[in-house]
């Protein structure tokens, strides 16, 4: 689950260094960014992320997308 | 720290304040051409309850009445408190305020009613109003006037309505804080200035003196109808008593306007005095062509005349007291002083001799005299003229050669600088600048000056700049200015011609004409020329109107008489219809001796032309045909037609018809001096007989 | 007696007759008094109750009616967002015991009930704003004709309508999506709907963050209240010495642009965009400034927006707080809505890459635009001023990498000053081109400004003073530009970081009294208020 995760935020955006925990808060994930991997996600793992979930502490790490997806999926 | 705090801040608002409040004062307008500011100012410097009449009304008031003179000569108390285009609102209110601080003394308001014909204009009620103090009378002025409160507002704090003129500041608006406003005129403009000096005799309006009782009234507008009203509510109230004038404007008040401010007076009963119409234009001699600045507004010699009319009905008819010598009132001697020094100017237009002009500024010890010649003074200059020169220190003008340059200053009486520079001829290829003849000098006000002249071959100019203008006249002769040092301010700016006379002709030109009596018309200078012509008009307007009513049906002789004489006359004849049945041996004899051979021998249904100038018969037709007979000159052509012979008269003179047309005699008298037709007439001689009773007495003590 | 009862009833009539609008001296007033009354108040509960006194005040001077309206949809709000609230709790009460899968899908259910209320306040609330538009500015009878007879007048535009609605909507939103906690207390919504600093232009204010705010308001502060007081001024001094100013020549020209050419449009077009820069920003530093006195924090407005370097750093700069609410409550939505994103997918997926990530891009983009165009306005000019916004960001994405290839190409360092502000300069043209959609008031009008523009050039109007005949004299105009000067370097200061209010609070005290003597003055003399002096209506006519 994990790879899958951060392979599909790499092919979004492969330069970004994603073992941060403060993503969104730290700036490094904009918020154009942030709509390719959510949709990425949307299409890789087939689920529906409802807009509210989309929160800093939902994106700020590898780890908390995961909970997220897990939820959905 | 807090109360630290607590100190910053109130000493911040408080500069806030006073900047707020200098501010307001700086972006206020002065409007210092009518002396609206000084007015207002020197009316609260008043010692209260001191005034017995106030003058009321738009410029023409602010013009035309003197206040220091009426306590001059008759000893009244009063003040003009006129402004531009005063609106009836602000005369109404002015009246309140000036009764809040003149209670005891107030006895009349004298109004001109130029501005029942005008509607409130808000820029001029801001001139009326603005230096009005704030009081109840204020608040309720702007309150009657203004469509809102935050209009109200605005008026109160000038720099609301003002802040704009941040772009048109003037130097004056600077002035303002240090601004002496007294100047002892008591609200009153002086102004020269007339009608004569820019005009000839026929530009100028000649009074019409009867007032067309048939006029439709004029409709004056409502609102300041409303505020005429309150005036006269607030005067009956206070027992005070409102008098109406109307100021000679010959251009701007007629018949019909005349008749509503009657109809106005009458409804309010009170007095009311047009000075456009007889008596009363007669009653203050009038002048238009010397008395009025531009047509609208009284210059000094106007105001004057018309100050002391009101002076003797205001002291007869109003109750107003002679305080001259009350102890109370010892403060209008300084104002008389202060007003004499302020007209002093026409004082002095009025001196013909130069030397005379410089002793009387010599003797005043207190102004700098700014002397310059222009192409030449010397030539006419007498030698009692030099001598009073060189009494004065001034050696070199006592000496000044033929189109000489001169350059002198006169400070506070004395002799500071004296240039003169002589050359007999043209010079060659020389340049102007190294010709002309130059002085820089310092005024009392710091400002610096500087003068420059040239006689006739040495640049032919005469220059004084004072403050980057130039007031000097730069005309032939002696130019001089003359500067006030206590008042700091350019006083006066003439020229003398002594490069051709001796003495000129005084400004007061009515003055001069009368001096002037016996003098050959062509040797008369032209401005005293177009005067003589002027009065010869309105003399005929007299003239006319007098016949009219003192002539009756049947005194062709008597009417003839007036004009006979007088070579400046021409008289035209032409009858229509019948003229002779009743024209009788004596009549006829009397036509004889005049020279009028064909009119004593007219006989039924006779046509007739005859034209007389200067009492003598030039030309005369008398004829019995089928048709008219015709008669053509020079600029006229004369037709006549008895009844069988066309029944016509015409009298055409430069192509306009004037024959009165009817049956009988019809005269038309021309005045060639002024060219123009003084006067038409129809004498019915076939009914009515022809008085020759005078003619016959005259006959009779003559012989 | 009686005379005093007038001496009241002309008062007080006097007093409601004027108006309430921030550049008037009575506002001025008005806000002293309510500033001192609120210092005095200690307490955070009294505090919080006089604001609403104050602000329901300021509110009913523009009309009761409007009042009623205002405090209706704030009732509405206030309902649906507890209502929403409570089902939630109901959920946090439900949720107990169940792993995160069955959590997630319980809250489906909830929200589809909560969505039920979100639903109808929103419809609710653009129902009333698209009637109030609509009928006012499209000048529709019907709709006139329905207002009378339900209330008996014509319609009522209720002040700051605009705002409030994206405000309200927003905080529905965000109680929806569980991102702030609905409002117990219906006065403490009422008071952030009508605070009066951000009810009349804006910002547009997240109700959560203020919510906040007016919980915890701060004593008085002398230090605070002095910058407060400075940046009013600031914002005077842009607004009625600078933008009032210009407006006389912009309008000149914008109300009948076939009577002017070339250059004269030219500097109306650049001179309009400073006009509403200057009336925005120096409205936004004014209700900031009271803001600040009274311990609130408004969000920015404007951040230096001509330093932008392209059209959407620009929308970022520029009337901050739409562009954020469009972004989170139109743009993020639609883009991450799963259906769009599934069926751009499928277009993907149907070899269409091409048109697959232009959908992506542009239809967010085309909602935004086209929303904020009806935003603004009601007629077709403002519907193609957005769709321009819209193409213009859509083109500048797909045509960067073209740019940038051109840019290495020639060789350009695009660090270098004098690329910076040609960045800048474009952004301002973009700006301006855009503002000429909807300056006349009509697409015709544009039209006719762009065929004036090449009409004749004009030059000769600079410099033989016609320029100055059209309203704005000659020492106006340089009033204006000195302003303007003064705005551009203040905004470089800003964008290098300095604070220019502590700039001069380090100054020595007669520098910083000067400077504020000079600004206050400055706005009294120079301010364009009042009557206006017109020097030729006192000139000598006759008599």
């Amino acid at each position: 689950m994990r790879e899958k995760v951060l392979a599909t935020c790499l092919e979004v955006s492969p330069s970004i260094d994603f073992s941060s925990n403060e993503l969104v808060d730290g700036g490094l994930l904009d918020s154009v960014t942030l709509v390719e991997i959510v949709t990425e996600l949307m299409d890789v793992f087939d689920i529906e992320i409802p807009y509210e979930e989309v929160t800093p502490e939902n994106f700020n790490s590898i780890d908390s997308m995961v909970k997220l997806v897990e939820k959905y999926v | 720290m807090k109360r630290y705090e607590k100190l910053r801040i109130i000493i911040f608002v408080l500069v806030a304040m006073v900047l707020f409040y200098e501010i307001n004062i700086l972006m206020q307008p002065v409007w210092l051409e009518w002396n609206n500011y000084d007015r207002t100012q020197d009316f609260y410097e008043q010692p209260g309850n001191t005034i017995e009449t106030i003058f009321l009304g738009a410029s023409v008031t602010v013009n035309g009445i003197a206040p220091t003179e009426l306590y001059e000569d008759y000893g009244i108390c009063s003040y003009n408190l006129g402004t531009e285009k005063q609106p009836m609102l602000a005369s109404y209110y002015w009246m309140e305020e000036a009764y809040r601080l003149h209670p005891e003394t107030l006895k009349t308001f004298v109004l001109d009613v130029s501005m029942l014909r005008q509607d409130t204009d808000e820029s001029f009620l801001h001139k009326a109003l603005d230096a009005m103090q704030f009081s109840r009378v204020k608040l309720n002025a702007v309150k009657d006037y203004a469509k809102d409160f935050s209009e109200v507002f605005s008026w109160f704090i000038p720099v609301f309505t003002y802040h704009d003129r941040w772009s048109s500041l003037t130097k004056e608006d600077f002035e303002k804080y240090g601004y002496n406003t007294s100047s002892g005129t008591r609200g009153y403009h002086f102004a020269l200035g007339k009608l004569l000096d820019s005009n000839s005799a026929s530009e100028i309006t000649v009074p019409t003196y009867l007032v067309d009782e048939e006029a439709e009234p004029a409709e004056f507008n409502e609102e300041a109808l409303v505020y005429f009203k309150k005036m006269v509510e607030f005067c009956n109230w206070k027992g005070i008593k409102l008098v109406l004038i109307k100021t000679p404007v010959l251009n701007d008040w007629d018949s019909s306007e005349h008749n509503a401010a009657m109809k106005v007076a009458e409804k309010y009963q009170l007095d009311f005095f047009d000075f456009n119409f007889y008596p009363y234009i007669d009653e203050i001699h009038y002048n238009n062509a010397t008395d009025s600045v531009e047509g609208k507004h009284m210059n000094y010699y106007g105001a004057k005349k018309l100050t002391a009319w009101l002076g003797n009905y205001l002291t007869q008819y109003c109750g107003n007291t002679d305080v001259r010598g009350n102890e109370t009132y010892a403060f209008m001697e300084t104002e008389v002083e202060e007003y004499n020094r302020h007209i002093l100017r026409a004082e002095l237009g009025d001196i013909e001799d130069v030397s005379e002009y410089l002793q009387v500024l010599y003797d005043k010890r207190d102004v700098t005299i700014l002397i310059t010649v222009k192409d030449d003074a010397a030539k006419s200059l007498s030698q009692e003229q030099r001598d009073r020169f060189a009494l004065m220190g001034l050696e070199k003008l006592s000496a000044l050669a033929y189109r000489d340059s001169y350059l002198g200053v006169i400070v506070n009486g004395e002799v500071i600088y004296e240039e003169s520079k002589h050359l007999d001829k043209e010079a060659e290829d020389a340049e102007k600048s190294e010709l002309i003849s130059s002085y820089e000098g310092t005024l009392a006000d710091g400002s610096s000056y500087a003068i420059i002249s040239g006689g006739h071959y040495l640049g032919n100019i005469s220059s004084c700049i004072i403050d980057g203008k130039d007031y000097s006249v730069n005309t032939r002769g002696l130019n001089i200015i003359v500067y006030d040092n206590k008042r700091q301010k350019v006083m006066d700016t003439t020229v003398f011609n002594t490069g051709e006379s001796a003495t000129r002709i005084p400004e007061n030109a009515e003055k001069a004409l009368v001096m002037a009596e016996g003098t050959d018309f062509a040797r008369l200078s032209d401005t005293l020329q177009q005067l003589a012509l002027y009065n010869r008009s309105c003399a005929n307007v007299k003239k006319a109107i007098a016949l009219k009513e003192d002539i009756g049906e049947d005194g062709f002789l008597q009417y003839l008489k007036e004009f006979w004489g007088d070579e400046n006359y021409m008289i035209f004849l032409s009858v229509k219809d019948d003229a002779a049945r009743s024209l009788d041996k004596d009549a006829r004899s009397i036509f004889r001796k005049m020279g009028l051979e064909e009119l004593a021998e007219l006989e039924r249904r006779d046509s007739y032309l005859a034209v007389v100038k200067g009492g003598d018969v030039l030309t005369e037709v008398r004829d019995h045909g089928e048709t008219p007979i015709t008669l053509g000159g020079n600029g006229y052509t004369l037709v006549s037609g008895g009844m069988d012979s066309g029944n016509k008269s015409s009298i055409e003179i430069n192509g306009e018809e004037y024959s009165a047309g009817g049956r009988g005699i019809n005269v038309v008298i021309y005045d060639t001096a002024l060219h123009i037709v003084v006067d038409t007439v129809s004498f019915d001689t076939y009914a009515i007989p022809v008085d020759t009773s005078e003619i016959i007495e005259d006959k009779e003590k003559n012989d | 007696m009686q005379s005093l009862i007038y001496k009241i009833r002309y008062l007080t009539d006097g007093i409601l007759s004027l108006t309430l609008s921030y550049n008037t001296f009575f506002f001025l007033i008005f806000l002293f008094v309510f500033l001192c009354i609120y210092f005095l108040l200690r307490k955070q509960k009294a505090k919080q109750i006089w604001i609403l006194f104050g602000s329901v005040v300021f509110y009913a001077w523009s009309g009761l009616a409007a009042l009623f309206i205002v405090l209706a949809t704030g009732s509405i709000v206030y309902l649906a967002a507890r209502k929403m609230g409570s089902l939630y709790v109901g959920y946090e009460k439900e949720k107990e015991g169940l792993s995160p899968k069955e959590q997630t899908v319980l809250f489906m259910d909830y929200k589809k009930k909560a969505k039920k209320y979100l639903l109808t306040a929103m419809f609710l609330i653009l129902a009333v704003w698209i009637y109030v538009k609509a009928g006012k500015l499209l000048e529709l009878d019907s709709v006139a004709t329905f207002s009378e007879w339900i209330s008996g007048r014509g319609i009522i535009v209720p002040l700051g309508i605009s705002y409030y609605s994206l405000s309200t909507i927003g905080y529905l939103l965000d109680v929806f999506w569980r991102k702030a906690k609905p409002e117990k207390n219906i006065l403490k919504l009422f008071t952030v709907m009508t605070y009066f600093p951000h009810i009349v232009q804006g910002p547009i204010s997240k109700y959560d963050s203020m919510l906040k705010q007016l919980s915890d308001l701060p004593q008085y502060d002398y230090k605070r209240v002095c910058f407060g007081l400075q940046l009013m001024l600031w914002g005077y001094i842009k607004k009625m010495i600078i933008a009032d100013r210009l407006i006389i020549y912009t309008q000149a020209v914008f109300t009948s642009p076939e009577q002017f050419a070339g250059v004269e449009i030219f500097l109306a077009v650049v001179l309009c965009t400073i006009q509403l820069y200057a009336d925005f920003s120096g409205c936004m530093d004014i209700v900031g400034g009271i803001s600040q006195v009274m311990g609130i924090k408004l969000a920015d407005n404007f951040r230096q927006p001509f330093f932008s370097k392209s059209a959407t750093e620009f929308w970022t700069r520029w009337h901050i707080t739409l562009g954020a609410w469009t972004k989170e409550y139109i743009y993020l939505p639609i883009a991450m809505n799963p259906k769009f994103v599934k069926y751009t997918k499928q277009l993907k997926k149907n070899g269409k890459a091409w048109h697959s990530s232009f959908m992506k891009a542009f239809v967010p983009l085309i909602a935004v635009w086209l929303f904020t165009g009806l935003w603004h306005g009601t007629g077709w000019d403002y519907i193609v001023w957005g769709l321009y916004w819209c193409i213009l960001m859509t083109v500048a994405k797909e045509a960067k990498p073209i740019g940038d290839k051109i840019i290495s190409l020639l060789k350009i360092n695009t660090e270098k000053p004098y690329y910076q502000i040609w960045q800048s300069v474009r952004t301002c043209m973009i700006f301006a081109i855009g503002r000429m959609f909807t300056v006349t008031g009509a697409l015709t009008g544009c039209a006719v400004l762009w065929k004036r523009l090449f009409a004749e050039h004009r030059l000769w109007t600079l410099f033989d003073g016609s320029l100055y005949s059209h309203g704005l004299d000659q020492k106006n105009f340089y009033v204006a530009l000195l302003g303007i000067v003064i705005m551009l370097l203040v905004d470089i200061m800003h964008e290098k970081g300095k604070s220019i209010r502590q700039s001069i609070a380090a100054q020595p005290l007669p520098i910083r009294w000067i400077i504020y003597y000079g600004a206050m003055f400055a706005i009294v003399i120079l301010g364009m208020y009042g009557p206006g002096y017109d020097a030729s209506s006192f000139a000598y006519g006759a008599f």
